[in-house]
């Protein structure tokens, strides 16, 4: 894993494919468990898991990950991560309840922050995918993003990923909250259009 | 397709990519905003009547709401007469800047929606 992580923050592709194929399914059982009391009708553990995973190569071509040298670096920043994905997904659910949304939430309502660390090890045990399953994932979350082009709508779509809102997407991008929204628009009418297809 | 968003697909044909509507309608919206945060103020007549018939109306809402929005950023505080009378056929349009621009006051002053 530490040669690995060395390579990976020489932006290597086999190094991120490697790391992909150990940690992903963890990743994807820690944001499971992590959900599984506030999630009624969307399955978004994938989506956490994937953003939490594409952070972590970002960020170590980036050299934000300066400490990052072994197996245990990268399993307590991987869970940092994908905890936070969590809480983000969270919020946005609760804003889609409190909007009229599909989604019904559990008595614990939005993220619920660093309450969910404690037990955080324990609960990566949780049921995960199957190899293939999560390969079918990979292979799905990248086709979307290859329907949005290399322009603004695929940057909006990556942001969005990640649990930020049109809000923070606006800030970051340096434009206004209706052009986020309607490229927001833009993002379904691909995405909704391909289902339709 | 969320409540109130236009069909991007209407008239469109193929699969894949994002529908020339929409596209035609978010480059010139791009280009609006670019010039205005380049310190030019476009004009808005205008380039709806640039723009091929088709997509005007689409156009003329977004910019509408996007010039809105960049105005308030900078400090004005539009109403809706000045607006009214230079878009006085375009009754839905109207009413679609009344809400955003409750909606925008309220968020400037602070107040969550």
């Amino acid at each position: 894993v530490t040669h690995w992580i060395a390579h990976l923050k020489e932006g290597d592709p086999q190094a991120a494919n490697q790391l992909w194929q150990r940690y992903f399914q963890r990743l994807v059982g820690l944001a499971r468990a992590k959900l599984s009391h506030a999630r009624r009708a969307v399955a978004d553990e994938e989506d956490a898991a994937l953003s939490a995973f594409r952070n972590l190569c970002d960020g170590a071509v980036e050299g934000r990950f300066a400490r990052l040298s072994g197996r245990d670096d990268l399993w307590q920043l991987l869970v940092m991560i994908t905890t936070r994905k969590v809480v983000d997904l969270k919020k946005q659910q609760g804003r889609l309840k409190r909007g009229g949304g599909h989604v019904v939430l559990g008595p614990d309502g939005a993220g619920d922050g660093d309450d969910d660390c404690a037990d955080m090890f324990a609960e990566v045990a949780a049921p995960c995918p199957t190899p293939d399953q999560a390969a079918m994932l990979a292979e799905e979350y990248q086709r979307r993003l290859d329907a949005l082009g290399d322009g603004s709508l695929r940057r909006v779509a990556e942001l969005r990923l990640e649990g930020y809102d049109n809000d923070e997407i606006a800030e970051r991008l340096g434009c206004a909250r209706r052009t986020v929204a309607r490229k927001l628009e833009g993002i379904r009418a691909v995405w909704g259009g391909g289902e339709r297809a | 397709m969320t409540r109130g968003s236009p069909d991007w697909h209407a008239g469109t044909t193929g699969a894949g990519g994002p529908p020339t509507r929409f596209l035609r309608v978010d480059s010139a919206c791009d280009r609006y905003e670019l010039a205005w945060r380049g310190g030019q103020r476009p004009h808005l007549e205008q380039s709806v009547k640039s723009a091929p018939q088709e997509h005007r109306v689409e156009l003329l809402r977004e910019l509408l709401v996007l010039e809105i929005e960049l105005r308030f950023g900078a400090g004005e505080r539009p109403v809706p007469g000045d607006y009214v009378d230079r878009f006085a056929g375009s009754g839905d349009t109207i009413l679609g800047f009344g809400r955003h621009h409750t909606e925008l006051g309220r968020r400037v002053r602070g107040t969550p929606y």
